[in-house]
């Protein structure tokens, strides 16, 4: 049984998810770029380039989302169901954990600063193993 | 949600893999629907009973029943 494309569930999932990892190379690259290219690659007075090389990267990361909705709604129902709830886990705990540490930073508990990118860091290992543990509990790994 | 999907597959000489094929989902929802640890939406529960020509009933039973 094959869908209106022509393509098998495997064979479709296999493309969202290839469509998915080049434009987060896309904006992984572009992000680099408008990073460090004010710094390498052109004057830092040059704020013309710089507004060019965010718009390009923010460009990449509007396909990136778009491609990781393709991605979802490729995927069947307990696939769904299983990111649905890792989602869940990482947007609460970010929310919970970040305000935490930024209360005890506020009140003097701890002195590391945190910035962005530990945020980023904590959301995708969390949303990481939330699928992990979810696929184990689940047994979908298990062979037949 | 007990399910005889295991055994109408088996009946059939299906592996996961093709009735995963056949029904358009992942051979890991097979598995965990046969394990009884996901209980499928209604029209994947009704793809599958068209596959095995039967009643919904004849292949998924309410445990409570």
């Amino acid at each position: 049984m094959k869908q209106q494309t022509g393509l098998t569930f495997k064979q479709r999932n296999k493309l969202n998810t290839v469509y998915l990892a080049k434009w987060t190379l896309a904006w992984v690259l572009t992000l680099a770029l408008a990073s460090f290219g004010p710094l390498l690659l052109w004057d830092e007075q040059n704020t013309l380039l710089s507004i060019v090389a965010i718009m390009v990267n923010v460009f990449a990361g509007i396909m990136m989302i778009m491609a990781n909705k393709r991605h979802l709604a490729g995927l069947d129902e307990l696939q769904q169901r299983l990111h649905l709830n890792a989602m869940a886990i990482t947007l609460g705990g970010s929310l919970v954990f970040g305000l935490a540490y930024s209360v005890l930073q506020t009140s003097g508990v701890i002195s590391f600063r945190q910035g962005i990118s530990h945020l980023v860091m904590f959301m995708g290992i969390t949303y990481l193993v939330s699928v992990v543990v979810m696929n184990k509990q689940l047994g979908a790994e298990d062979e037949e | 949600m007990k399910n005889r999907l295991k055994v109408l597959r088996a009946e059939h000489d299906l592996t996961q893999a093709k009735l995963a094929e056949l029904l358009d989902v992942s051979r890991q929802t097979v598995n965990a629907i046969e394990k009884g640890k996901f209980d499928p939406s209604l029209p994947l529960a009704f793809k599958a009973a068209r596959l095995f020509k039967l009643k919904i009933e004849d292949i998924f039973q309410d445990e409570e029943v």
